[in-house]
């Protein structure tokens, strides 16, 4: 029996793989008898660097090799008959055909594969983690609750998923280690035999239980063991493994009077302002002259690309597992793939495949006008090619669909979908082959490794998979083929070892670094959010018998921590806020920092015994709200007033509205004549509204040419609908919107018409149809300050004596309540402009009255005249702007001037642009991100 | 990002056609069919070779001709009159397969030498190299001064006598390679 080995612990300040060549190199017997199992492969080349530094001659290495290597090496070296290691996905096969006939047995209808995929690969974790943690699971049946019948069978479940590996002469990644686990002395015993003393385990921190076995076997004959941390606290796993095998480690560390590590905090407004200032730091910073020097760890694999933009000029190593879904090839096929998802009875999208011939891949844009220009949402494959051949891209557009479309439209299996993947990847290679495509040097393009990947991983598993000839519904086989692929990572590893390192938190495990560079260490993103196994959530574990989870932030502290504890200079950096959703998560980043870093922060605080974050955290100066959040009111500046009087000059009602419901919005609008931001919605109502204003115009110029009179059965609906279809048809959404969405909108357009003849009065004379009127009016009778009031009138109908002036509303009519009959008078200020916002904004139609009345040749006819809007959204009937009983000329001839005056004093002479008294209207302005006023978003 | 200066990883031509990335797989197979050879008895009934060596590389033999690739060039390799001395079954002290040598360069970094096999005897070592590629007029110097940078290697780790060979598949034969 051998000597137990060791249990060694080096402080982080320390360089654990230096510490580790030294022991290596100085020892009595040669370095390649030994073997070196390290937790990843990155380390293991920088402890090659290392073992270069110090023998400076030809080196017969020690055997370096990743623990999860080295067990199925061992596997594959000691088993007569092996037994095929297969990947995750052949392994959610075996487990859903394990599940059906659990269903089977049960009396359940078993499941398709393409719909039960995605719990497949839920219920393989946990079948794997009985077999890393080295657990037989029992059935779950707690009185009164009803479970699952996969909890509730899951340990015949497991012993028929195991049964049908064997059978098909098959096993997992986790079946191998805990076969060599329960086996040591099979698997391990040549090993240990006569060199157990020449295993070197390193730095691993959190184990399975599988692994702890074989560890603890390694241990007992002779092997040593390196942990990095300080003893004293140890980590908390370190701990627990001190204390399960019952070892006291053994201090290694030498008395370290380094300087502590300084820290540099950065709080960015975005991911730009980030890597400007990562990039500022970095020229302020020597050039690398070892690998060991500086390292960037993006936490982020979406801020890798616009990092490398901004590095391009400094030697770099990149060592991630970057997603797939990240790359251009990716992106491609994710187009293509939607385009087949929206191809309805052979046509397709008109959106779609503007998207496709706009890609640099396709080198089709010059059809996108001609697209345009058709009017058609739809297209089929002949009107592509006729049109292609048109302007002499008929052979690129053949070859579009020859080489990518037509291969997806027919695939039916995961196979098929290889040949389809193997054939767009080789039109996208050739596509490649252009130089101008690619810059100076492709081999080190993204899109030649993302291709590299697509055929090396991605087509073989999805044409020699156990369900490759499964025959699948086109949506299953589009959501299976995004399942895998965004399961899928690029290794990027960046060799030879040189210069900067851009390197994830994981692949940085055992390095020392001089100087650190975090990007995005906010919370959310370290730690991530823990992914929670549906088919075992919280609470159930136990009752299968796996311990609970919570290991994973423990795991992430401790890397985090060791690596940040390692170094003598760490920059760390987060972000105030994310732009757009973030792929790889379901949960969108907070705009927090880490609760790692406030734990560093508040460490410096207790050292310092006081608040350190103004003095240690710098933030990004580019605010751009600032100027408006800091001033309660933007204060008008003469040129503002300047700009204002000029506005005046041929001011519509929908300006002196937006001034009343909000003076900022006006500001930006009119005086900064900033655009305003529209809405993501795929139809246009602003649009909508035009075509039934057209429509209506039209419809009744066309009755009234020969007699003014309409009468209500002189109104058809089809008649007036077809002039509405005519007007919507050139409209330029209307030729993108779904089928489905088009013939809503017509239905309901179709509808709301007919409600409006439905509500017209018996009989109208007709005396005008979008009438435009203007007049002159002066502030205060000041001949200087002029204002042209101008407006366009829908409809003026004279009914028994009464001018009727009518405004088609197709949006929300927002009926004014009270109007009041007094004279008033007001302060120009905040107070003043509520007044006046409750009184008058809704000004359109009494302003479209009184330019009635005063344009009108004679005498003005204020008796006679009223005004209404015209709901054409609901009801379709006609809403006084008054009361029946109210005297509306009156009102319009004495009261409606003086508050005119009122309204355009306040906008020359109140010192600010308020914000808008009502916070309703905040809800729908185009300008409320960047406002900060009563009730936008960011106030 | 397209800068030569950015290194993701290593990659492979990428303007190969699929015939010749297959090619290089099923040297890859070979190659690890070899690694896994402790004896020269491996070779008379090689499928166990052939499997290992796919399910190591996580490789898939649907779509192999496995009989006519691996099995038959691999069992041919028992014929070969040398072979005995490169998959000893006793007298040996250590085999070293696919061992790592490392080269430190002059700019402070280092590059890895793999010699496919090296076999030391007490008195004694031998390097070989398999190369599933035919014996051509170019590829031979090549891998002529391949071997000889391993002879020199391993002449200086082990302080022994060295006997350096290729070992070609395809056909089937042994050329002794001098480092004179």
């Amino acid at each position: 029996m051998s000597e137990p080995g060791k249990i060694f612990i080096l402080n982080p300040r320390e360089n654990l793989l230096k510490r580790v060549t030294e022991e290596v190199l100085s020892d009595d017997k040669p370095p390649h008898l030994k073997t070196i199992l390290l937790p990843n492969r990155r380390a293991g080349v920088y402890l090659k660097h290392y073992m270069a530094q110090t023998v400076r001659s030809t080196l017969l290495l020690p055997r370096i090799i990743p623990l999860d290597d080295w067990i199925v090496d061992l596997y594959l070296e000691s088993t007569a008959e092996p037994r095929e290691q297969i990947n995750d996905f052949d392994a959610s096969w075996i487990a859903f055909e394990a599940y059906n006939a659990v269903c089977k047995a049960s009396g359940v209808e078993p499941h398709r594969w393409d719909s039960f995929f995605p719990w497949a690969r839920h219920m393989l974790d946990a079948l794997n983690e009985f077999d890393f943690e080295l657990v037989d699971p029992t059935d779950v049946e707690i009185d009164n609750v009803p479970h699952p019948l996969m909890l509730r069978r899951i340990k015949g479940l497991y012993g028929l998923f195991g049964q049908i590996l064997e059978e098909k002469g098959l096993i997992t990644k986790a079946k191998v280690f805990r076969l060599v686990a329960e086996e040591p002395e099979r698997f391990l015993g040549e090993c240990v035999k006569e060199m157990g003393d020449e295993i070197l385990v390193v730095g691993f921190y959190a184990l399975t239980e599988s692994e702890d076995r074989i560890f603890r076997y390694l241990f007992e004959h002779g092997a040593r063991f390196y942990w990095h941390a300080i003893s004293n606290p140890l980590p908390r796993l370190y701990r627990r493994w001190k204390e399960n095998w019952g070892v006291e480690p053994v201090d290694i560390s030498k008395d370290c009077h380094d300087s502590p590590t300084r820290f540099h905090f950065f709080e960015a407004h975005d991911l730009h302002s980030e890597i400007k200032e990562l990039k500022r730091r970095l020229g302020e910073m020597d050039s690398p002259r070892a690998p060991d020097e500086y390292c960037i760890v993006p936490l982020m694999p979406t801020s890798l690309i616009p990092l490398l933009y901004h590095l391009k000029e400094v030697p770099a190593n990149v060592t991630m597992g970057y997603p797939l879904s990240l790359t251009g090839p990716y992106r491609y096929l994710e187009l293509l793939f939607s385009i087949m998802e929206n191809w309805r009875e052979g046509a397709f999208r008109v959106r779609d495949l503007e998207e496709l011939f706009l890609h640099p891949y396709s080198g089709l844009s010059p059809l996108v006008e001609l697209l345009r220009e058709s009017l058609n949402p739809f297209f089929h494959r002949e009107q592509l090619f006729e049109m292609a051949g048109e302007i002499g891209l008929k052979k690129e557009m053949e070859t579009i669909f020859r080489t990518a479309l037509d291969p997806i439209i027919e695939a039916r299996t995961t196979a098929d979908l290889a040949e389809a993947l193997e054939s767009i990847v080789s039109f996208v290679r050739s596509k490649i082959k252009d130089p101008s495509l690619l810059d100076s040097n492709p081999n080190y393009s993204m899109e030649l490794v993302a291709l590299e990947t697509i055929e090396e991983e991605l087509i073989p598993l999805l044409s020699n998979g156990l369900f490759s000839k499964i025959t699948m519904k086109k949506s299953g086989l589009i959501r299976f083929f995004r399942e895998i692929s965004h399961s899928c990572r690029i290794a990027l590893e960046g060799e030879p070892l040189h210069g900067l390192q851009v390197m994830g938190l994981l692949e940085t495990r055992l390095i020392n670094f001089h100087t650190l560079l975090f990007l995005d260490t906010n919370d959310s993103i370290l730690p991530g959010i823990e992914d929670v196994n549906p088919v075992l959530p919280h609470g159930i574990r136990r009752w299968v018998g796996l311990p609970e989870r919570g290991k994973e932030e423990l795991i992430l502290r401790y890397h985090f921590e060791r690596l940040v504890n390692s170094a003598k200079e760490v920059h760390i950096f987060w972000r105030r806020q994310f732009e757009g959703s973030n792929r790889q998560s379901q949960v969108e980043p907070t705009g927090l920092k880490s609760r790692f870093v406030e734990r560093i922060i508040w460490d410096l605080e207790k050292e310092a015994k006081q608040p350190v974050e103004d003095t240690l955290i710098k933030r990004s100066k580019v605010v751009l709200h600032a100027s408006v959040k800091d001033l309660q009111h933007l204060k008008k500046g003469p040129e503002h007033i300047e700009i204002v009087r000029g506005l005046m000059r041929h001011i519509s009602p929908t300006g002196i509205e937006t001034y009343l419901r909000c003076p900022r919005r006006f500001f930006y609008r009119y005086v900064m004549n900033i655009e305003e931001k529209k809405g993501d919605s795929e139809i246009d109502y602003g649009e909508i509204g035009n075509a039934v204003h057209n429509a209506l115009e039209r419809y009744y110029r066309r009755l009234t040419s020969k007699r003014k009179e309409v009468t209500k059965s002189d109104l058809l609906i089809e008649e007036l609908f077809n002039c509405f279809l005519e007007e919507i048809k050139g409209k330029r959404f209307y030729k993108y919107i779904s089928p489905e969405r088009r013939r809503l909108l017509e239905r309901s357009a179709y509808h709301r018409l007919n409600n409006f003849i439905k509500n017209q009065p018996d009989t109208t004379k007709v005396i005008a149809l979008e009438k435009e009127l203007s007049h002159r009016i002066y502030i205060g009778g000041d001949p200087a300050l002029v204002v042209v009031l101008s407006g366009r009138i829908d409809r003026i109908d004279l009914r028994d004596g009464l001018y009727v002036i009518l405004d088609y509303k197709t949006g929300l009519v927002d009926q004014p309540k009270n109007i009041s009959a007094e004279l008033i008078d007001l302060e120009m200020n905040e107070e003043g402009l509520k007044l006046l916002y409750e009184r008058f904004k809704h000004i359109q139609l009494p302003l479209y009255a009184y330019l009635f009345c005063v344009t009108r040749e004679g005498a003005p006819p204020w008796d006679s005249i009223t005004c209404a809007y015209v709901d054409l959204r609901k009801s379709g009937k006609e809403e006084l702007y008054h009361n029946k009983r109210f005297d509306f000329g009156r009102w319009l001839e004495e009261v409606f001037p003086h508050s005119l005056d009122l309204i355009f004093r306040h906008m020359l002479e109140a010192p600010y642009w308020y914000p808008a008294p009502d916070l309703v209207s905040c809800r729908f302005c185009g300008y409320n991100h960047g406002c900060f006023g009563s009730g936008a978003v960011g106030s | 990002m397209g800068s030569h200066l950015v290194t993701l990883r290593p990659l492979r031509d990428p303007f190969e056609s699929a015939a010749d990335y297959r090619s290089r797989l099923k040297g890859r197979l070979l190659h690890q069919a070899l690694y896994f050879a402790r004896t020269v008895e491996d070779f008379k009934r090689p499928e166990t070779l052939v499997k290992k060596a796919f399910y190591s590389l996580g490789a898939h033999m649907a779509g192999w001709d496995i009989e006519d690739t691996f099995i038959r060039p691999l069992m041919a390799l028992s014929e070969i009159d040398e072979i005995e001395t490169f998959f000893p079954q006793v007298g040996v002290v250590e085999v070293y397969r696919e061992r790592e040598f490392l080269v430190p360069t002059s700019d402070q970094g280092f590059h890895i030498l793999r010699p496919d096999r090296v076999v030391v005897y007490e008195d004694r070592a031998i390097v070989v190299e398999f190369k599933t590629e035919e014996k051509g007029p170019t590829t031979y110097k090549k891998h002529e001064r391949q071997v000889i940078t391993y002879h020199n290697i391993v002449k200086k780790s082990f302080g022994l006598p060295v006997s350096s060979y290729l070992l070609y598949l395809q056909p089937p034969h042994v050329v002794r390679v001098s480092s004179e």
